[in-house]
């Protein structure tokens, strides 16, 4: 069968061609970039060979596996609706990006490393969704944290890059902590890494319950920080350091998403179970995902930042899709579960065009400070064109493709979800309009700023226009392919297309827009002063927006300064019990040795004058043993003297010896009368 | 069937070898090859007893499974009072360690002795005559010839300590041979309360006499003047003045010699004599007795070692403290304990033999003290990495022979119910590894004050790194000599 083969080559081929990126750069930057197009698309048709191959349903997955490590632990891959879907999104974003990237990227250095890098990223991510154990899929999980931290720190000699990368990389490493945790406890209990196995193993009640919760939040802290949600969301802002192409391609459209996969994934395995998550588990990721929406496009709201907006606006979408799947009750066949895909998909193409729009803007002004400019929308009009579509889709207006997600969302949020989720949920998509237009109004409308007319820019070239180009197809079509998608994710309740134009849901979208869209037109255009003071830096609310909610400021100040403090007591704990203690004890235990050592000598010494007292008592008794006891006694005292007076450590003398073995005869005689009795 | 013969046939090999000797050397002295030579020689005498051993194991073995064999020149199972000998397991393998580290102790003697002056036959002759004397000592099977081989290998020691005829080695061997003396009045006094109970000398008849013994006063004193005769041989503290006093007055290749062999016979004759043959525990419970000694010994040993700044005289403190570990072995009486102490015979006695012939080896170029061997690692590479190999094997690090020994003493403690002696060992063990590191700090943590890496004589090196060798062979593979010990484990009974 083809998948067999294919199911293989889309994450090795891309994985073995990075390597080969050096060596052909030295061919030249031509040959090095036709290699780079050509392997992303073969990468990209390899994953779209896999769509008819997997099939929904109960063991309806594709599971083929190698040996590896042991008979237990074994490589492999699993081919079903959910992988396919992502390994597409993947194969297809990575062409996308390695064209914009020959636009994009034209005048940079290194650019070797960048694609080496880019490609790298592609196979590992590929290799992330489709691996069929947890092992596997935490390697590739750590691989595209590597390759987002080398991407963030292109530019290696700007500080800020680089700094940025280090957050990024230490703050996603908690959550990788997380991640192994879990899988670390889900081998103990199961002795198994695979999917298949812990399906079995959960089918056939082996696994308690109590682990299960125990690993579930364990899966579900690492989600959090690869997915940037609450409270570990902030480094997405600080990934804006990286190229803007790495951004639409990294922290928009797919690595992003790898926590979203990995909850779907795991709500998949734990379907049999789910009854036990449902108490606290499926709601806590549901209410991350609603408070990240909700203040996620609070932020976005206020932000200066052309790719803050962007970034903010991610936050907040990927929030949308934790909602969907914590409202998701069984596996496969549930509507949240379902929507939470699909929206990954929609956001996917409308963040992706948003980048790469940014990209071009970015390219033509040379600044990231919206506030700088104005009035483009006549220098570069195609962008501005694509740039309504992005709005326009990201707001969730029919007929594009968030329309159709947003509205499965909210549906599936109405039908599981409490009345607060509801509301704030709404009060989200309005905000997201609200930040859209201001987007559009702030780069696009009104005059022509100071700076536009000192720089004259012009229209994004075609090579970068084009991949945005086809983004904003697929943002008008996608939505469309719903019903097919539905059915071929295997949900029960194949949602109809009119279902979606019509409904309460929809009418009550339309409405929650209307405030919105005033708010930013009062705001922006007529510029009302009571607006003008809401805005202004010395305001409360605009100081917690600007400060992105105190999160930065309280890692920083309290957690930081806090591990300082807990670190540096660690260190006093270590130089006094570690090195001065045991200084001191080793320092008593040699005084000790030379003390045992000075009373041996003086015991037998003290022992020799008892005897020879009493010889000497005895001797005067016998009168003919006087001149015996004399002598006897002048040696004694001769040696007791030279004893006394030699330094420890050299040889004692026979007398001592001799004293000794005495004591020693006594003190075996004791010893024996105590353990055997008289 | 093993024959008288095939037993005297090692001992009688081994003393006419040694009286050979003289003669021997004194005709190829003069040639131009002579230590090439001796070497021919030594190869030969070692390889006709190894092979007379050799002959004995294979008969002993060939039967399906052997135990106890009482060997009398008159050929009666028990004699009251003539010779005998007895063929065990442990004998054999006594036996075959004891030529074996004789050997490598006679190859290093020949390269060591002929650095320093002019080469005597005799030295060797007294070295192939007191490994006859042991291994007779290990075949004998009455308490008498026992006592007549194993004192002549103690007192004929003395020869090898006084060999340099210093005054220091005149003082510390002539306090050796008092102590000697005065052990062997000891034993004699006890072993005549034993023949008096019990009219035999024989190990069996004397045991199984001992186990029907209903007033057991006389047994007492007996006890006490035979342990105290062996304990003072063996120096257990605090009998053990003399040790570090004769081993540090004594040429290294004769300290080597006598911590390998003479020190590891006394081990045996002290679990021969007192735990299985005299008296188990069963008939006499002696255990407190001998662990209070073995955690003295420990300690002291080791507290002493801690103080020493001569490097040959801290080796010799080692040598009581590893008295200690062994008496842990034989106070436990269970089968590990013999395992673990037949193990420690053997790697405890190549370890000191090791460093000793190490040290040896750097004093000659005048180093002595811990400030002296300061730099040693860059100055003499290769024996100071012997002796650092050595050092670790003493603290018990894995994978060498002495963490293996060391756990399986301190496992045979635990398992007859003695934790506190296994506490106290491996808190000692502590100390070991203090002053181990203390000699490896000097060695490899100071920089020497000058630098100039100095020759090391390559054919001394040999015999010390085939040491090394099976130090390291059988720590990690210590199941080559497990499989000689097994036997002897099967063969013992321990509670009769």
């Amino acid at each position: 069968m083809l998948a067999d083969v294919t199911s293989w080559l889309v994450w090795i081929f891309p994985l073995v061609s990075s390597v080969f990126v050096p060596l052909i750069a030295r061919a030249g930057e031509k040959a090095r970039n036709a290699f780079v197009i050509g392997v992303t698309a073969v990468t990209a048709s390899l994953a779209l060979t896999l769509i008819p191959a997997a099939s929904s349903g109960e063991g309806g997955a594709i599971n083929l596996v190698a040996p590896w490590i042991s008979q237990a632990i074994t490589a492999g891959v699993y081919i079903d609706p959910l992988s396919v879907l992502f390994t597409c999104l993947v194969g297809f974003f990575g062409l996308i990006i390695a064209i914009y990237s020959l636009g994009y990227m034209k005048h940079e250095e290194n650019l070797t490393r960048y694609y080496f890098y880019l490609l790298l990223f592609i196979g590992s991510m590929i290799g992330l969704v489709i691996s069929d154990n947890f092992l596997q899929l935490f390697i590739f999980w750590e691989m595209v944290g590597l390759c987002s931290y080398s991407l963030i720190s292109f530019w290696n000699n700007r500080p800020e890059s680089v700094k940025a990368g280090n957050k990024v990389f230490i703050m996603t490493r908690i959550g990788d902590a997380s991640l192994l945790a879990a899988v670390g406890i889900l081998y103990a209990s199961l002795n198994t890494f695979s999917f298949h196995g812990t399906i079995t193993a959960i089918l056939n009640g082996t696994l308690p319950s109590s682990t299960l919760t125990v690993v579930a939040f364990l899966v579900l802290g690492g989600a959090i920080a690869k997915s940037a949600q609450l409270p570990l969301h902030t480094w997405l802002y600080s990934a804006m350091e990286a190229p803007t192409s790495i951004s639409a391609l990294l922290h928009a459209a797919t690595m992003v998403k790898a926590g979203v996969y990995l909850i779907a994934r795991f709500i998949l395995i734990a379907a049999p179970m789910i009854a036990v998550l449902e108490g606290s588990w499926l709601p806590t990721v549901a209410w991350i995902g609603v408070l990240t929406a909700f203040l996620g496009a609070t932020m976005a709201l206020y932000t200066p930042d052309i790719k803050g907006v962007l970034a903010y606006s991610t936050v907040s979408q990927l929030g949308f899709m934790m909602a969907a799947l914590g409202t998701s009750l069984a596996a496969s066949e549930s509507l949240g579960w379902f929507a939470s895909l699909f929206h990954t998909m929609s956001h996917a193409f409308f963040e992706g065009l948003g980048f790469l729009l940014a990209g071009g803007i970015i390219h033509a002004l040379g600044t990231r400070d919206m506030r700088l400019m104005g009035g483009l929308r006549k220098a570069m009009p195609v962008t501005y064109a694509l740039a309504i579509i992005m709005i326009l889709t990201t707001s969730g207006l029919p007929p594009f493709a968030a329309f159709f997600s947003k509205g499965l969302i909210i549906t599936s949020i109405t039908e599981e979800g409490s009345l607060l989720q509801v509301i704030l949920i709404y009060a989200t998509t309005a905000i997201t309009f609200a930040y859209s237009l201001r987007f559009v109004k702030l780069i696009f409308l009104g005059k022509e700023s100071e700076h536009l007319q000192k720089l004259h820019p012009h229209e994004a070239p075609k090579i970068m226009l084009a991949p945005a180009f086809v983004l904003a197809v697929a943002c008008l079509i996608w939505g469309f392919l719903e019903p097919w998608l539905g059915s071929y994710m295997g949900v029960a309740e194949v949602p109809s297309l009119l279902s979606s134009f019509v409904g309460l849901e929809t009418a009550i979208f339309a409405v929650i827009l209307i405030p919105a869209g005033l708010l930013i037109y009062a705001a922006y255009w007529k510029n009302y002063s009571i607006m003008n003071s809401l805005r202004s830096a010395s305001n409360p609310l605009a100081k917690l927006l600007s400060h992105g909610y105190f999160f930065d400021d309280f890692y920083e100040k309290v957690v930081a300064k806090g591990v300082m403090l807990f670190s540096r007591g660690v260190k006093f704990f270590e130089v006094v019990f570690l090195e001065i203690f045991p200084m001191v004890f080793a320092n008593m235990v040699i005084r000790f040795a030379g003390g045992v050592h000075k009373y041996f000598e003086a015991a037998a010494d003290q022992l020799l004058t008892v005897i020879a007292g009493r010889t000497v008592d005895s001797a005067a008794k016998v009168k003919t043993l006087d001149s015996l006891a004399d002598r006897f006694l002048d040696i004694i005292a001769r040696h007791t003297l030279r004893s006394a007076s030699r330094a420890e450590g050299s040889s004692s003398s026979l007398q001592h010896y001799l004293a000794a073995a005495l004591l020693g005869f006594i003190v075996l005689v004791i010893l024996l009368i105590i353990s055997v009795g008289v | 069937m093993v024959g008288i013969i095939d037993v005297a046939l090692p001992i009688i090999c081994l003393v006419a070898f040694s009286l050979l000797t003289i003669p021997v050397f004194r005709v190829i002295r003069k040639s131009q090859h002579r230590i090439g030579l001796m070497l021919v020689w030594f190869a030969t005498v070692f390889a006709v007893s190894g092979a007379a051993v050799a002959n004995l194991t294979a008969k002993y073995y060939s039967v399906p499974s052997p135990s106890f064999m009482n060997i009398t020149l008159t050929g009666e199972p028990y004699s009251s009072l003539s010779s005998a000998f007895m063929i065990d397991a442990i004998s054999i393998y006594m036996a075959i360690i004891f030529i074996a580290v004789s050997a490598v102790v006679v190859f290093y003697s020949l390269f060591h002795i002929s650095e320093d002056e002019r080469l005597s036959g005799r030295y060797f002759a007294i070295m192939l005559m007191l490994t006859a004397a042991l291994t007779g000592a290990v075949f004998s099977g009455d308490l008498l010839t026992l006592f007549i081989f194993w004192e002549s290998a103690a007192a004929g020691s003395s020869f090898l300590m006084i060999y340099k005829k210093t005054r220091a080695s005149l003082n510390s061997t002539l306090k050796y041979l008092v102590m000697i003396i005065i052990a062997s009045a000891f034993i004699v006094f006890g072993l005549s309360l034993v023949y008096g109970l019990t009219g035999t000398l024989n190990f069996w008849a004397v045991r199984d006499a001992l186990i029907t013994l209903s007033d057991k006063h006389l047994l007492l004193i007996a006890f006490v003047f035979i342990a105290t005769g062996y304990a003072i041989e063996s120096a257990i503290v605090p009998f053990h003045f003399w040790l570090p006093d004769a081993y540090t007055a004594a040429p290294s290749s004769s300290a080597a010699f006598l911590s390998a062999l003479i020190d590891q016979g006394s081990y045996y004759v002290l679990i021969r004599v007192l735990v299985f043959i005299l008296t188990p525990p069963a008939v006499l419970n002696w255990t407190l007795m001998l662990a209070v000694m073995s955690a003295l010994t420990m300690i002291v040993g080791n507290l002493f070692a801690l103080i020493q700044t001569n490097v040959k005289r801290l080796i010799a403190n080692i040598c009581v403290a590893d008295v200690g570990y062994n008496l842990i072995g034989i106070t436990s009486v269970t089968a590990t304990g013999l395992m673990g102490n037949l193990y420690f015979f053997l790697i405890g006695g190549i370890t000191t033999a090791l460093s000793f012939m190490a040290v040896g080896l750097i004093n000659h170029y005048g180093f002595k003290t811990l400030e002296d061997f300061s730099g040693l690692g860059w100055k003499m590479p290769f024996v100071s990495l012997a002796l650092l190999i050595a050092g670790l094997s003493f603290a018990g690090v894995p994978p060498l022979g002495g963490f293996t020994a060391k756990f399986l003493v301190f496992t045979a403690a635990i398992e007859a119910n003695m934790s506190w002696l296994a506490v106290v060992g491996v808190l000692t063990s502590v100390i070991q590894t203090a002053y181990v590191f203390r000699l490896v700090n000097y060695m490899y943590g100071r920089r020497p004050q000058d630098e100039t890496r100095i020759k090391e004589s390559k054919r001394m090196l040999i015999p010390i790194f085939i040491l090394v060798g099976a130090i390291i062979i059988l720590g990690i593979f210590p199941q080559i000599v497990f499989n000689l010990i097994q036997p002897s484990i099967n063969q013992i009974t321990f509670f009769p």
